[in-house]
């Protein structure tokens, strides 16, 4: 089923994928670290607080409370935290369609993976976005654009109806595997 | 519900489940999924092959059993 020019093309995805996910990881421990580190900073330092809230804010916007700091750093971590769930779900798919492992209960997670992530990013989007809204916070930069809500939305639907078609399929092979 | 009732049969013929299998041309997990009650339904060919290597008829192998009540209400 899967000629030379799907053989190939499976085989550059799956490099593209590994690289996405090690540049998530990556970026995902090395921002962890960098937090942690201005917190402790923060706390132990109560002069250079001043200075690290004043670098902060003025990156990210024209607001006063810690608290939105805060906010801003979780959101973030939190959207790169579910697009390594969906990079690495991604990465196990096109694994299993090399090794043609198809119909089995292990794709079906990975699917369910994607969905999680990706429906974990809209939702959280959508929340920051009115949570940011009463802080004044400016979060052009970390969240999405809005007007491609809808778009997402229907993305998800799509992908929801596709892990609905094969849950259906495993289980209709399962029944067929049981006819002797 | 349809119930297959093979071990009477092959304890009757004195062979085992493994022969059997390897008669019909089947695996033993195969053969065992049929045994347990675990099977969604049997081919034509394959009860055919089982009746010829035991020497039976379907009805020696295969016996109907009416569902529980609720089973039946919900058939209604």
């Amino acid at each position: 089923m899967t000629n030379k020019y799907s053989s190939s093309l499976l085989t550059m995805m799956y490099v593209i994928s590994v690289i996405i996910l090690a540049s998530l990881i990556i970026g995902f421990g090395t921002l962890t670290l960098i937090f942690l580190i201005l917190g402790v900073v923060a706390l132990v330092n109560p002069s250079a607080r001043l200075g690290i809230l004043h670098d902060i804010l003025s990156g990210i916007g024209n607001v006063n409370s810690p608290w939105a700091i805060l906010f801003a750093i979780l959101f973030l971590l939190f959207i790169i935290a579910m697009s390594i769930l969906i990079a690495w779900s991604v990465f196990k798919l096109i694994q299993n369609v090399q090794h043609k492992i198809f119909f089995e209960t292990s794709t079906l997670r990975y699917i369910k993976g994607v969905l999680w992530g990706y429906g974990a990013i809209i939702i959280w989007d959508y929340l920051g976005s009115v949570i940011a809204g009463s802080f004044g916070l400016d979060i052009g930069t970390i969240g999405s654009d809005q007007s491609s809500s809808g778009i997402s939305l229907l993305m998800w639907f799509a992908l929801y109806a596709i892990y609905i078609i094969f849950k259906y399929g495993i289980q209709l092979q399962d029944d067929s595997n049981k006819i002797v | 519900m349809i119930k297959v009732t093979i071990d009477k049969v092959l304890l009757d013929r004195q062979i085992t489940s493994k022969m059997l299998a390897a008669e019909i041309g089947i695996t033993p997990a195969n053969l065992s999924i049929l045994k347990t009650g675990k099977a969604k339904g049997i081919r034509f060919a394959t009860l055919a092959r089982i009746c010829k290597v035991l020497d039976c008829q379907p009805g020696d192998i295969l016996t109907y059993v009416a569902d529980d009540a609720t089973d039946d209400d919900q058939l209604a």
